[in-house]
C-alpha cells in the first residue's frame, strides 16, 4: 500500500466514532424529500454539510497529538498531505453516493423519474461548491493547525453564500445563470473543470504551507 | 559495519528567541544514551529534528549510517518512538491501535504485540483514553517492540509515573538492548534513571553541548565542593560552576583534578543532578 492510502485509511480509524455524525445527512435526504427539492439542491446541501463534517479530521489531529505519530511513521509529508485530500474527497463521494440512492428510492416511491442529467448537475455543482469550501479551508488547517485555523475556515463558507445569492442582488450576474441553466453540459462540464483545479492548486499550496510549518 | 546506530554533525536550528548550535553526538550501537538537560535546553528540538520533524538549518544526522531525510522512510521503520504523551487517539482501543500502526511497518509482528500486551496487562477492550499514564506509555512501547525497532528514541518517557512503573520500565530497556544490536536515546529529567541505565550521556543547556561521552568519566570529572564562606578565596571562586551561597557557607560544582587543591573544604562524588543543576546556573563550561 502506498503512503497516502496509508494515511486516507488511518484517517478513516481516526474518524471511526465521528462516523455516526454522518447518519444525520440521511435525515436530510428524507426532510428534502418531503419537501420534493430538486436532486442538485439535494447534493449542494450534503456538500456543504460533509464540508463542515469532514475537517473535522484536523480537530481530532491536534487533540491527540497525531502529528507527532505522522512524524515518527515511515510517510512523507507529500503522503501526509495527499492522503488526507483523498479521505476528504472520499467523505464527499460516500455522501453523494448516498444521497442519490437515498433520493432515488423516494423517487420510486414517489413514482417520479430521476434524470441522468439531474444527477450529473447535482454531482457537478454540489462538487464545486465542496471544493470551493474545502479547497481554501484545508491549506489554512495544514499551515496553522485546527484552533488557529477555525476561525478563518468560516470565511469560505461566507463566501460560496455571498456568490450564491450574489445573482439576486447583481442583474449581470442574472444573465450568466440564465445562460448557464440553458446550457446545462456546458455547466455540468465547467464545474467539474473548475472544481478539479481548485483542489489540485488548493493541495500544492497545502504542501508548500505544511513544509513550512515543519521548518518551525 | 556501521558502528553507531546514531550519529548528529554539527547541527544547528534557529527559531525566534532559541538557537540549537552545533550539536554533535553518537550513539554506539548496543547502548543506552541519555539526553539531559534543563526545561527549553533543546533536547525535544533535537528528538524532533533526529525524526525530521522539524527541518534542520545545519548539520548532518545519521541513523544506521543514513542521512535521516534521503533515507527517511527506511530508517523510520528501525526506530521506535515513544514520547511524553501518547499520540493515538483516545477513542481508538488497543486493537484498533495496532490496526492503526502496524499499517506503517513493513516488519509488524502481530504475536510480538499480543505477548508484549500480555507482559503488560494492558485491557485490550479498554479506549486509550481511559489507559492510566503508565498503560499509555506501555503501549507505546508495546508499539515499538512490534515491528522490532532497532533504535528507540524516548522523549521524557517516564515523567510523572510512579516508582514502581519507572523501575520496570527500566528493567525492560535493559532488556531490550541485551543483543548488542538495539540502542536508546532516553531524553529525561529523572537523572537518576539515567544512572542506573545509560552508557552515555549528552548534555545540552541553552541550545549548546555541554558535555557528550561515557556517564562514568562524566562523573569521573566533576566533583561537588562545599565550605564554610570564609574559606571561599577568588581563586576558589573562579574554579566553582553554578556557586550557591548559604548562611551556613557555599557550595558548587568543580573539576575533579582541581578539587584536592582545595583541603578545607568537603568534596563529594557529584550526582548527574548536580552537574546538569550547577552548570544550568554557572553557563556552559
Amino acid at each position: 500500500m502506498t503512503g497516502f492510502l496509508r494515511i486516507t485509511k488511518l484517517d478513516f480509524f481516526t474518524m471511526k466514532a465521528q462516523l455516526v455524525s454522518y447518519l444525520s445527512l440521511v435525515l436530510i435526504v428524507i426532510m428534502y424529500a418531503f419537501m420534493d427539492s430538486s436532486v442538485t439542491i439535494l447534493c449542494i446541501t450534503g456538500a456543504w454539510f460533509v464540508a463542515l463534517l469532514s475537517t473535522n479530521i484536523f480537530a481530532i489531529q491536534e487533540k491527540n497529538n497525531l502529528d507527532r505519530l505522522y512524524g515518527s511513521v515511515s510517510v512523507s509529508l507529500k503522503d501526509i498531505v495527499l492522503g488526507r485530500y483523498v479521505y476528504v474527497f472520499l467523505n464527499y463521494l460516500t455522501a453523494f453516493l448516498v444521497i442519490i440512492v437515498l433520493h432515488s428510492c423516494f423517487t420510486l416511491f414517489q413514482n417520479k423519474a430521476l434524470e441522468f442529467n439531474d444527477i450529473m448537475l447535482g454531482f457537478s455543482l454540489s462538487f464545486l461548491v465542496f471544493s470551493a469550501i474545502t479547497g481554501i479551508q484545508m491549506p489554512l488547517f495544514f499551515k496553522m493547525g485546527y484552533t488557529k485555523a477555525k476561525f478563518w475556515s468560516m470565511v469560505p463558507f461566507i463566501v460560496v453564500m455571498v456568490l450564491v445569492a450574489a445573482p439576486a442582488f447583481v442583474s449581470a450576474l442574472y444573465g450568466v445563470v440564465e445562460f448557464m441553466q440553458s446550457n446545462e453540459t456546458v455547466l455540468i462540464i465547467s464545474a467539474l473543470l473548475a472544481s478539479c483545479l481548485i483542489q489540485f492548486f488548493s493541495y500544492l499550496i497545502a504542501i508548500v504551507l505544511y513544509r513550512k510549518r515543519k521548518r518551525g | 559495519m556501521i558502528d553507531n546506530a546514531l550519529e548528529l554533525k554539527g547541527i544547528s536550528k534557529d527559531f525566534p528567541g532559541f538557537k540549537l548550535n552545533n550539536i554533535s553526538f553518537s550513539l554506539p550501537k548496543g547502548y543506552i544514551m541519555g539526553l539531559v538537560g534543563p526545561n527549553g535546553a533543546g533536547k525535544t528540538t533535537t528528538i524532533q529534528l533526529i525524526l525530521n520533524m522539524l527541518e534542520k538549518d545545519a548539520g548532518e544526522i545519521l541513523v544506521f549510517g543514513k542521512d535521516n531525510v534521503e533515507s527517511e522512510n527506511a530508517i523510520k521503520q528501525d526506530i521506535g518512538v515513544v514520547f511524553d504523551s501518547i499520540f493515538y487517539v483516545d477513542s481508538w482501543t488497543i486493537k484498533d491501535t495496532e490496526k492503526a500502526v502496524s499499517l506503517f511497518y513493513e516488519d509488524w509482528k502481530h504475536d510480538v504485540f499480543n505477548e508484549m500486551i500480555k507482559r503488560f496487562d494492558l485491557p485490550q477492550n479498554k479506549k486509550i483514553g481511559e489507559l492510566s499514564r503508565g498503560m499509555q506509555m506501555k503501549l507505546m512501547l508495546a508499539c515499538a517492540f512490534s515491528h522490532n525497532a532497532k533504535l528507540l528514541i524516548l522523549d521524557e518517557p517516564t515523567s510523572g509515573l510512579d516508582p514502581a512503573i519507572r523501575d520496570e520500565f527500566l528493567e525492560i530497556l535493559q532488556e531490550y538492548i541485551k543483543d548488542g544490536e538495539r540502542s536508546v536515546l532516553f531524553s529525561t529529567h529523572i537523572t537518576t534513571d539515567l544512572e542506573r541505565v545509560a552508557d552515555y550521556i549528552t548534555f545540552i543547556n541553552r541550545g549548546e553541548l555541554v558535555y557528550t561521552g561515557s556517564i562514568d568519566e562524566l562523573l569521573g570529572s566533576y566533583r561537588l565542593i562545599k565550605g564554610r564562606a570564609r574559606d571561599l578565596t577568588a581563586e576558589l571562586k573562579k574554579s566553582i560552576v553554578g556557586l550557591r551561597k548559604t548562611d551556613m557557607g557555599f557550595e558548587g560544582l568543580m573539576e575533579a583534578k582541581k578539587a584536592t587543591q582545595f583541603k578545607n573544604c568537603v568534596i563529594d562524588g557529584a550526582t548527574i543532578d548536580d552537574i546538569v543543576i550547577c552548570m544550568s546556573k554557572g553557563g556552559t563550561r
